[in-house]
């Protein structure tokens, strides 16, 4: 809708949009005859700014300035850098919204937004998500442009775009789609910004919204991007050939395409020396196993199996299980779910009952379990060993998706044994390489295989060695182009 | 995931037709013992995963096994009385030794092994022995007290007897089975003696006492011919057959020399048995080799002469030799071929072994047989003299 033309009126109809909501400050000025009124949210706006540099600048104003019109003049005299003009009232009202004040003249159709944002954000913290031991510990905010710079101080190259759409019927969010321009093969960009384009929704309050809508086309459990809150992790994935995609008001950001390995890597990898890092991905790989498999397995050994267990061992089990009321399944579905629980209760707990937890935990559900026979020792060694093995994870949503098939596993190997345990595991191989993101396999580089791209996966070379970027990302290969000055300038 | 639910669900339609069992409904058996009772077959298993009493703390030293016995015209049927007595289903997947007595033994051991020959669940690589002068059933009771149960302490100690003492040979279900079902090669089994009281043995007191009243030991050699048992090896003759068989790895020999003696052990020893057929008649190669050491010495020996290591070899070969001939001597004696020389010349000339297989047994003692041993006395490292002949 257009604006009207008098202060007054502009003033009603916003006050009929905005049902003369508490926060919006109105204030009218003479000034050389001409009316001239100003609007702000005193909610997100700076009184001070306003006071000082728009206020100020209005009063002072100096007529003999050789100004076509009284709009040019007032615009002109504004101390901002940021001063924009607008026709209608969704213009406005976002611009109010966003921390903007809006200079309205008399007998003009359009209007000046000048910004005047208070600060809400926590400013730069560290993360607390994703510790670690060396590196930056600086993370995202809730910021939406401190996070744009946080990636841009990180690479000074021109070929660092970034592309803004607004997501978001009522929220009208942000969301910005970085990639290196030369990197990132042009139709994968467009697919996503048309993608974002497309989203019709009311409100995006975090990327967990982008992601959700992003991932649509095929379910699955596993994460088929990376989401994290450390800018180093982004600025390596963007020179990778990565696209990262930034949400307004979301210290997350999603890093995509992700494929499966992507998820054993740490974002300290990269700070570490490579033999190191090899072998606690190695490790990674073998808890993702052991977290997966290991109930499963052990039922499928003690219910239909038990030949496979070697003599000494199988007499200790059998000694252990002795007395316990329940089936095998049972009991270690029991325990693991109680051990979820715990988690549950964990995560959102405040950390003041937390050691209230731990005693619970550890000595009633542990110990006294097993003091008065309800569980054998095994099944709670096995459940700790499962679920310290999936804690090894960054990403949230791994260890969900291990949850999830680690049950299906427990399911078939308790009807079928180790039968139904390599149906599943089947299943499970079918499944994940079934999946894709932006045309990537998801496991790549092991299928298909891709024996380049292979150095930085589960081991990591030398970076002397990597002056390759990931096949599977990019055409663009060499790290080290002879060109890149010339292409630029 | 629709998939993924339906293939669960046709999952379910499948249980009951798959052998699911609990652990807890089993009763593990770890040794399997057979004796005669007149006609009739007496089986005794030893259970393993009795449970413990629920003081945590005092069971540790607390017999964990039961000896159960049945009586049965066959080895099923007395299983089957055991069944009555157990209250847990017997699971026979991963026994480890076989006991058979001697009188089973000398009736045959075809009757008693049968049953696991066929029986699925049965696994069959556990070890068997022989049980000399005493009931099968008593050698499964005795109580060590460096072993969880009798059954482990069997098998730990054929297993480790095996490699470092040479009169034993480990013989395996497997092995067993190959040998009585082939032609040219009888079986041996190693026996195994109780010392002391049965009942002593088989009590709690016997784990607490540092002496054992009552231990089991690891014997000589038991002849088979066919699936009897003809005759026990003395020591000498166990340790020729294992050397000719190839299953000695370290042995030791004590020779006397000028009133004292040395005691050498040999490491690295192996036997090639050859065959080889001179005008139609069978000739027997066996060539010996390996090293030796000194291992002790005792009297005046100087150690440090060249002529004094030569002949204590010769006299070390010539000792080899003495006992390969009594094996074979044995062997010639009990008409039964327990070296397999007869697999060897199947293996090698089968239409002439065809043609002597029938009387192959009996005509042992027509072959000749040619040994050769090379044991070599290195005697580098340990090469000082003994106290007596430095003093002098």
């Amino acid at each position: 809708m257009k604006l009207n033309n008098s202060i007054e009126s502009i003033f009603e109809t916003l006050n009929k949009i905005n049902g003369k909501s508490s926060d919006i400050v109105t204030r009218i000025l003479e000034k050389n005859n001409r009316k001239v009124g100003y609007i702000y949210l005193e909610s997100v706006s700076s009184d001070d700014k306003i006071s000082d540099f728009l206020n100020k600048a209005l009063i002072n104003m100096d007529r003999k300035k050789p100004f076509d019109s009284f709009y040019d003049l007032i615009q002109n005299s504004i101390f901002n850098s940021k001063v924009k003009t607008i026709e209608t009232y969704e213009d406005m009202y976002y611009h109010l919204a966003s921390g903007f004040t809006v200079i309205v003249i008399d007998k003009c159709e359009k209007a000046i937004v000048v910004e005047t944002r208070q600060k809400l954000d926590r400013g730069v913290t560290e993360s607390t998500s994703e510790t670690i031991t060396r590196g930056p510990k600086d993370s995202f905010t809730e910021n939406h442009n401190m996070n744009l710079g946080l990636i841009r101080k990180r690479i000074k190259d021109p070929n660092l775009w970034y592309e803004e759409v607004k997501v978001g019927r009522r929220s009208k969010s942000k969301v910005t789609v970085a990639y290196i321009k030369d990197i990132v093969p042009n139709y994968k960009v467009e697919k996503i910004l048309n993608e974002l384009k497309k989203v019709d929704i009311d409100a995006v309050i975090d990327t967990g919204y982008i992601r959700e809508l992003l991932e649509k086309e095929q379910k699955s459990v596993f994460p088929k991007v990376i989401s994290t809150e450390r800018p180093d992790l982004a600025c390596t994935s963007l020179l990778d050939g990565k696209i990262v995609i930034l949400v307004e008001n979301s210290p997350f950001v999603i890093i995509l395409p992700a494929v499966l390995t992507d998820f054993f890597k740490s974002p300290e990898d990269n700070y570490q020396k490579p033999f190191n890092v090899s072998f606690s991905r190695i490790l990674r790989v073998i808890c993702f196993f052991l977290a997966l498999l290991t109930p499963a397995l052990y039922i499928a050994l003690m219910t239909f199996n038990q030949e496979i267990i070697p003599d000494q061992l199988l007499i200790s089990l059998a000694i252990q299980r002795d007395g316990v009321p329940f089936p095998t399944a049972i009991e270690v579905l029991l325990f693991v779910l109680t051990f979820e629980v715990l988690r549950e209760a964990d995560i959102h707990s405040p950390s003041f009952s937390g050691s209230a937890m731990n005693v619970v935990g550890a000595l009633i559900l542990g110990d006294a379990a097993v003091a008065a026979g309800i569980v054998s020792p095994i099944v709670v060694i096995i459940v700790a060993a499962t679920s310290i093995s999936e804690l090894v994870f960054y990403d949230v949503d791994v260890i969900d998706a291990i949850r999830e098939w680690r049950l299906l596993f427990i399911i078939a190997s308790t009807f079928m044994g180790l039968v139904g345990f390599v149906a599943i595991f089947i299943m499970f191989i079918a499944k994940l390489s079934s999946l894709e993101c932006l045309g990537t396999p998801y496991l790549t580089p092991f299928s298909p295989l891709n024996i380049r791209s292979l150095k930085d996966s589960i081991i990591r070379v030398t970076r002397k060695k990597l002056k390759q970027r990931p096949e599977y990302l990019t055409k663009n290969l060499k790290r080290l182009d002879d060109n890149y000055e010339k292409n630029n300038c | 995931m629709k998939k993924i639910i339906v293939s669960l669900f046709l999952l379910i339609c499948l249980t009951g037709c798959w052998d699911y069992n609990e652990l807890n409904d089993y009763s593990i058996v770890s040794g399997v013992a057979i004796d005669k009772d007149g006609d009739k077959y007496e089986a005794s298993v030893l259970i393993s995963n009795s449970p413990k009493s629920n003081s945590s703390e005092s069971n540790s030293s607390q017999s964990q096994v039961v000896v159960y016995s049945g009586k049965g015209d066959s080895i099923f049927s007395a299983l089957k009385q055991i069944g009555l007595i157990s209250p847990k289903e017997l699971y026979f997947g991963s026994f480890s030794v076989l006991v058979i007595s001697e009188d089973v033994a000398r009736d045959g051991v075809d009757g008693a092994i049968d049953f696991f020959v066929r029986y699925p669940n049965a696994r069959k690589n556990f070890y068997v022995v022989l049980s000399k002068e005493n009931k099968a059933k008593d050698t499964l009771k005795i109580m060590s007290p460096l072993s969880s149960f009798p059954s482990q302490k069997i098998t730990d100690n054929v297993k480790t007897t095996t490699e470092l003492q040479g009169i034993i040979s480990s013989i395996n279900f497997n092995n067993l089975l190959s040998i009585l079902f082939n032609d040219g090669i009888e079986a041996t089994i190693n026996c195994i003696e109780i010392k002391g009281e049965v009942e002593e043995g088989s009590s709690k007191e016997n784990l607490e006492s540092s002496e054992p009243k009552a231990y089991t030991k690891l014997g000589n050699l038991g002849i088979f011919k066919e699936d009897k048992l003809v005759d026990w090896a003395n020591r000498d003759e166990s340790l020729g057959i294992n050397i000719i068989n190839g299953k000695i790895k370290e042995m030791f020999l004590d020779l006397d020399y000028n009133n004292g003696y040395v005691v050498i052990d040999s490491t690295g020893f192996s036997s090639d048995v050859s065959v080889k057929l001179k005008d139609n008649k069978p000739v027997v190669n066996i060539n010996l080799s390996g090293e030796a050491r000194i291992i002790e010495a005792k009297g005046k020996i100087d150690l440090e002469d060249s002529k004094v290591i030569e002949e204590l070899q010769n006299k070390a070969n010539k000792k080899i030799k003495k006992r390969v001939n009594q094996a074979i001597d044995l062997a010639i004696q009990n008409k039964t071929d327990i070296f397999g020389f007869g697999k060897m010349f199947y293996q090698k000339y089968s239409k002439y072994f065809n043609s002597v297989k029938n009387d192959w047994n009996n005509n042992l003692d027509k072959i000749e047989i040619n040994i050769k041993s090379n044991l070599m006395l290195k005697n580098k490292v340990s090469s000082k003299n003994s106290l007596e002949e430095i003093n002098d």
